[in-house]
């Protein structure tokens, strides 16, 4: 008997295909009439939200305050840009991704004492929390409600031996890089032994336990690795803007993460990055249209309950769906 | 050869209800013990003692010589003691094979390990568990299939395999056959002897064709309590069995 991942019928395609895709979505952005920052937004939201599909997608966890790692990973990586604390980008991006894993590890450990809706409710309380944080008591480290502008833009390497990354082009390599490198270890993880079990708990937790897994455990590592994508993400977003903005640690920033994840689909990995892509054209392309200047944000809505009623499994799923039904029965 | 399971005076009370009442219970290795009685006797809540998913109010679990009480469903899962349940608990979006390779895990790599760039084929004997207990099952010919797609009495044979999947030394077996047909029940009364031979069993089950047909001891429990303990011949020749359930208001 061959054992396959679980729930996973995919191969090595998978991450050629990312990889093709990732190369040509700039020359597609162009001719789409459109700039290549927009891609490089997209892909930092797809990183972000390769955290919150492995804890929500594939373990069933719906947290609401991933903005919190987000935030807190941004936040301390721009710090350690504009002081030259770290003078390397790198750097400082894996300073605040281990911070925002460790606070993770913190949050999640508090939260995870508690399960389905009170766990949610948990997540959202920590979550405000560390938005209050940031606008109050730690403002002097965060800018309060200005954030920090100033942070310098990518590059490899230190000093004189550093690849300049600042051109539009070079920071949508240098995120991509990064959106591929998180892919594929989150492609490694959720099939890994540790990702069959992770897939038992969203299905069934009760007999996950019974069956002589201590779940427990399992939703601790992924809630830390759920905060570390978030931490790297929120630090990308840092560098790419030259500005840390004080939304990252929003609400709203939290809800969006989770409402792109599901129109892209759950459990799929590449989900986020598609519902992203989707969710980001939708709002600009609506912004701009004059006769429904007041209500485009109705209409993104109505968009949303549309996609979520129609696909259950989210674009992605959706497309497996039928694809499935045009190759023949075996 | 000594007791492989030893309960002591074992109590569970819920709030002013108590559904076990100090019963006592010893299995040895190599075994088939039946649990019997009306419904409401207590029978499936001293089963969730002996699993672990309940600690109880008083009293004591020994298992291989070990003090189990208070232990909790997955230690004591990991120690050997593996429970198919009344009510079917699988996974049902994943395959069937998938489903078994959850426990088989677990008997594998233990309660937890963050292999997370780990892979399956490196998981020691992981296949050839999988392998053996869906064919022990007779679902060999399902592996593929959605287990929620399966039909009632496939079900049922994934659950006693989900149980199997943990390679348990101690199988408590909660009313295997329950909603089965004469021949499903026929065949599961089949599978149960082949296990005997590598597993200790502990079976509620309702149906006595099945109980007297495979059980070694029989223990009788009404409210509670147990009123009777001993071989199939004994338990058939006990008056107050056959006024409390066997003959009296038998709603078999």
């Amino acid at each position: 008997m061959i054992l396959r991942p679980v729930g996973d019928r995919t191969g090595w395609w998978v991450e050629g295909a990312v990889a093709l895709f990732l190369i040509a979505f700039p020359p597609l952005l162009a001719l789409a009439g459109v700039g290549t920052d927009l891609g490089t937004r997209i892909v930092i939201l797809g990183l972000f939200g390769l955290g919150v599909d492995l804890l929500f997608g594939y373990t069933g966890l719906l947290s609401f305050g991933q903005a919190a790692f987000y935030g807190t990973g941004g936040f301390v990586a721009a710090n350690l840009l504009i002081s030259h604390a770290v003078p390397n980008t790198l750097g400082a991006l894996a300073v605040g991704t281990l911070v925002a894993a460790a606070l993770g590890a913190l949050v999640g450990s508090l939260a995870l004492r508690q399960v389905g809706i009170y766990f949610a409710m948990l997540t959202l309380a920590f979550g405000q929390l560390f938005y209050f944080l940031e606008n109050s008591p730690l403002r002097a480290f965060t800018g309060s409600e200005n954030g920090l502008p100033g942070v310098p833009k990518p590059a490899l390497g230190i000093g004189a031996w550093s690849i300049d990354c600042s051109s539009s082009i070079g920071t949508y390599a240098f995120v991509a890089t990064l959106y591929f490198i998180g892919f594929f270890i989150a492609r490694r993880i959720v099939r890994s032994p540790f990702g069959a079990i992770l897939r038992a708990i969203r299905e069934n937790p009760e007999r996950a336990t019974a069956s002589g897994h201590l779940i427990a455990r399992y939703k601790l590592v992924v809630f830390t690795v759920a905060a570390a994508y978030g931490g790297l993400a929120g630090g990308l977003l840092g560098v790419f803007q030259g500005y840390m903005p004080p939304e990252a640690f929003s609400i709203d920033q939290s809800g969006e993460i989770i409402v792109m994840t599901v129109i892209g689909g759950p459990g799929t990995l590449i989900g986020p990055l598609v519902g992203a892509a989707v969710w980001t054209f939708l709002r600009q392309a609506l912004q701009n249209v004059d006769a429904i200047a007041g209500i485009w944000k109705l209409i993104l809505g109505l968009v949303f309950v549309l996609l979520v009623t129609g696909f259950r499994n989210g674009l992605v799923g959706g497309f497996v769906a039928f694809a499935r039904r045009l190759r023949p029965a075996r | 050869m000594s007791a492989m399971l030893e309960a002591r005076a074992l109590t569970k009370s819920f709030g002013g209800v108590t559904a076990v009442d100090g019963v006592s219970l010893t299995v040895e290795a190599g075994t088939i013990v039946a649990l019997i009685g009306p419904n409401g006797a207590g029978k499936s809540t001293l089963f969730k003692l002996l699993a672990g998913e309940l600690a109880p109010t008083s009293g004591e679990i020994v298992f291989k010589g070990e003090n189990v009480t208070g232990y909790g469903v997955t230690r004591v899962c990991q120690l050997g003691i593996g429970k198919s349940h009344q009510i079917t608990q699988i996974f049902p979006s994943m395959t069937v094979s998938e489903n078994i390779m959850i426990p088989a895990l677990a008997a594998r790599r233990g309660a937890f390990r963050a292999d997370l760039f780990g892979s399956l084929q490196r998981v020691d004997g992981l296949a050839a568990s999988v392998e053996r207990t869906l064919a022990a099952v007779g679902l060999t010919d399902r592996a593929a299939m959605r287990a929620g797609d399966l039909a009632y009495g496939e079900k049922r044979r994934l659950e006693i395999g989900l149980a199997l999947a943990t390679e348990p030394e101690l199988l408590l077996l909660d009313e295997p056959a329950a909603g089965m047909s004469p021949a499903e029940t026929a065949e599961t009364v089949a599978l149960i002897q082949t296990l005997r031979t590598t597993v200790t069993i502990v079976i509620v089950e309702h149906d006595m064709d099945v109980v007297f047909g495979l059980a070694d001891r029989i223990m009788v429990m009404q409210n509670g309590a147990t009123i009777a303990y001993g071989t199939p011949a004994e338990i058939r020749a006990d008056a107050r069995v056959r006024e409390a359930y066997l003959g009296g208001a038998d709603d078999a």
